[in-house]
């Protein structure tokens, strides 16, 4: 056990250092302390183990790059452009309507996707702009479009988080839907209205003219909306009615793409290729090193540590335990989170809760952790799209629904055989 | 003036920066593509005796053939009709005893009287790969009277190379029920298979009409878990053995085994222990044994705690009531483990005479008892 604790601090030191003192980018911060985990517990370079566990999120980071060359065709295109503008035509006078609207809009591709990142990369272009012409700021409509991404994740029918606690303990994925749906909508709308109404302008139709400029009464054509009627297609013929083989979201993302060369637009595609990369490339980056880091983590014996040491606080505090622990290992991966911490964390609870309803209490727990970085991806990304640097300032500003929906999470499970008895 | 640190001019170039970043990927992804070429297409030895019949899961489903899905079957009839049982190691590829267990059955077994049939690696495919952040160790070193032998500790899911991608939501065949994407490549989620599935679900139905066609009485599929798993020194059965299980357990118990019973959940679909016994007229049930090096409590994960099965952290998490199996410092040696399956193997082969009848019954010997394992080591049994 002494060479974990040795590995784990060496790690933590050297990701420091590099980090806060050379300034390097996260990603490579991550792989740095990865390598010194190896040569600290005598595994030499460990070539074998970086390399295998920055494969982790291959999968993710497909996503991810094709969701960007989507996101950046529809932007070349102006499909993005003329959704916003056509939302904030028809819907300006009401506000919180609006937000709501946005929200629920912002949850669903990661209700369908079970990816908070997917959500930021395909929606959250659409509305951070609408936010950002009501009048929120862009730190708050960063913390605004990252949350509602987060609680899509969260939302049924698809949780990854949950479905990843219940392959660990065996539990069916049967009859989340109704416990994830009262977990995840009261949240959403509170703390959209919360963060959001008192800024949002209820504007004028004086106002919203000269604010869209000539934008106010420009027509669009309907064929600029054909990439994302291609995608919405594609998703709930895969996914909802499962009339069509699943194709996973990569190619779904491309084939929409590719229909944006019917727009009648002129779409550079090299240009538009690169564009979309460059973009994303830090942040795939910073998925591959956090596959390596949970990779040594394992290997050194770190990652087993930091369980065990969660397990050791007093069973009565457990719940509390988990509602810190989770989202801190969520700040390496939400899903390594659900995997390592979430588990384990599940198995104790076992006696003393109605298992379903604490797994997405649990579940929301680990979701938190996409706010906190280092990686914090569907954060950053957010941060991205809504043009605030740096991602601090983000982070501070989604303090409230983090804790707010960590409470709630803990209250969850704490009365979770109330829940269950009335739910389920 | 503090004087600026300024970066060796050939590091200025973009080209030299851009080669040398080139350099060092394909120096990287050199050595460690060759360390997984070799371990996909490294075969570990199984010494059958000779004259053993030997047959492939590629015989029950064509389609298997030439792909890592195909495995060994190993055939041991005796001169004497009797009752027939097949038993599955290599599920999961990291479960070493149960891969372990069913080497010790295929270079030892003798039978009289029935047949029994051995699948060591019945997910071949996940002994090719390894899991992504697991650390696993690749090859596990035993030292046997006639030099070490290497087994493979691969993988719980089916190489990548052979199915990828994988579905965010897998739908299980037929069932419907949804599984997180990554269960799409385990076996033990996968049956009853279907032959124009994925990879795994071919490898599941390949499995599934080798039990029909060969009118299997029997399946054990050997498994390990970790401590904190209730789960584990269980037998997890179709409800149509249970009073097969029940007298094995009896059994168990004179013999100092302690081996609980659970009943296959209804509504938990693709293991083997419920769709083997729901699609075939097997007794299906499935053991599983404490194996620390798959647990998420473990410390330092490595080829010695999966042998050995000692764990600090596991020690710990005892202490605290966490785990479902007494555990010490001395911790679940594989010779424990792999001794609880070999005997109860032969206890349910035995069961079965007792309580179908005389036609059923299975005599075999050759197999190491549970004192003789925990009293020696693992390599003693192998050839």
């Amino acid at each position: 056990m002494k060479a974990s604790i040795l590995a784990l601090l060496v790690m933590a030191a050297v990701f420091a250092v590099l980090c806060f003192a050379v300034k390097l980018h996260i990603s490579l911060c991550l792989a740095c302390a990865a390598l010194a985990g190896c040569l600290v517990s005598g595994n030499g370079l460990g070539l074998r183990y970086l390399v295998e566990g920055s494969f982790s999120y291959l999968d993710t980071i497909l996503v991810i790059a094709t969701a960007m060359i989507f996101m950046k065709v529809i932007e070349a295109i102006g499909t993005l452009e003329a959704i916003s503008t056509v939302i904030l035509r028809r819907f300006y006078r009401r506000p919180a309507l609006l937000l709501i609207c946005l929200t629920v809009l912002m949850m669903l591709p990661g209700m369908v996707t079970g990816s908070s990142t997917a959500a930021v990369l395909s929606v959250g272009s659409i509305v951070a702009p609408v936010m950002l012409m009501l009048g929120i700021d862009a730190v708050t409509t960063a913390s605004l479009v990252a949350y509602g991404a987060i609680l899509g994740m969260i939302a049924p029918p698809v949780n990854l988080p949950a479905l990843m606690i219940c392959s660990g303990v065996d539990v069916p994925f049967v009859s989340f839907e109704l416990p994830l749906l009262l977990l995840v909508l009261p949240l959403a709308i509170l703390l959209t209205l919360i963060m959001g109404l008192k800024k949002a302008k209820k504007l004028t139709k004086e106002e919203i003219t000269a604010h869209l400029g000539e934008k106010a009464d420009r027509k669009y054509s309907w064929r600029l909306f054909i990439p994302v009627i291609v995608l919405v297609l594609l998703i709930v013929l895969t996914r909802v009615f499962k009339l069509i083989p699943d194709m996973a979201m990569p190619l779904m993302f491309l084939i929409s793409a590719a229909f944006g060369f019917l727009s009648g637009k002129k779409l550079p595609l090299i240009a538009t290729l690169q564009d979309a990369v460059h973009s994303c490339l830090p942040v795939m980056g910073i998925l591959m090193a956090v596959g390596m880091f949970i990779e040594v983590m394992t290997l050194t014996g770190v990652r087993g540590l930091i369980v065990a040491g969660g397990l050791s606080l007093p069973q009565t505090v457990m719940i509390l335990v988990a509602a810190v622990t989770m989202p801190l290992f969520g700040a390496i991966s939400c899903f390594g989170s659900a995997s390592v911490l979430g588990v384990p964390f599940s198995l104790a609870l076992l006696a003393q809760t109605d298992i379903t309803i604490a797994i997405c209490g649990l579940s929301l727990m680990a979701a938190m952790g996409d706010f906190i970085p280092p990686a914090a991806l569907a954060g950053r990304i957010a941060a991205k799209t809504a043009g605030v640097e740096p991602y601090s300032r983000v982070v501070r500003r989604s303090l409230l629904p983090i804790a707010v929906s960590l409470v709630y999470a803990v209250l969850y499970i704490l009365f979770s055989k109330q829940i269950a008895g009335v739910l389920l | 003036m503090k004087e600026e640190k300024k970066a060796p001019a050939f590091l200025k170039n973009k080209l030299v920066k851009n080669l040398i970043c080139l350099v060092l990927i394909l120096t990287v992804a050199g050595i460690t593509g060759w360390e997984f070429y070799r371990f996909r297409t490294y075969r570990e030895e199984i010494k059958a005796p000779d004259g053993t019949e030997i047959q492939h899961l590629s015989d029950y489903l064509p389609s298997l053939k030439g792909t890592a899905g195909d495995t060994e079957i190993y055939v041991f009839r005796g001169e004497q009709d009797g009752g027939s049982m097949l038993v599955m190691g290599g599920t999961h590829a990291d479960e070493l005893a149960g891969h372990l267990s069913a080497i010790i059955m295929v270079e030892n077994l003798k039978v009289t009287r029935g047949t029994v049939y051995v699948i060591p690696r019945a997910n071949n495919s996940g002994f090719t790969n390894n899991f992504p952040q697991e650390a696993s160790p690749m090859y596990i070193e035993i030292p046997t009277a006639n030099g070490t032998r290497t087994v493979v500790y691969g993988s719980r899911a089916t190489n990548p190379v052979d199915q990828w991608p994988d579905p965010d939501l897998y739908t299980h065949y037929p069932s419907g029920q949804g599984l997180s994407g990554a269960e799409t490549r385990n076996l033990n989620r996968s049956y009853p298979g279907r032959e124009n599935g994925n990879f795994t679900e071919r490898v599941a139905c390949a499995i599934r009409n080798f039990i029909n066609t060969n009118a299997i009485d029997l399946t054990i599929d050997l498994h390990e878990a970790s401590p904190e798993y209730p789960n584990i020194n269980s037998s997890v059965l179709h409800e149509r053995a249970m009073k097969l299980s029940g007298d094995a357990s009896l059994e168990l118990d004179d013999l100092g085994i302690s081996m609980r019973m659970e009943v296959s959940p209804v509504n938990l679909h693709g293991l083997t222990h419920r769709e083997l016994g729901d699609y075939t007229n097997t007794l299906a049930l499935l053991m599983e044994t404490a194996n620390p090096c798959q647990g998420r409590i473990r410390g330092a994960t490595n080829a010695e705690l999966a042998l050995m099965g000692k764990d600090p952290c596991y020690v710990k998490a005892s202490e605290l009531g966490y785990l479902y199996i007494p555990y010490d410092e001395n911790g679940v040696a594989v010779e424990e483990r792999c001794g609880r399956h070999l005997q109860a193997i032969q206890v349910y082969a035995e069961a079965l005479g007792w309580v179908f009848g005389d036609e059923y019954t299975i005599e075999m010997t050759g197999l190491p008892q549970y004192n003789d394992l925990i009293s020696a080591s693992v390599g003693d049994w192998l050839k």
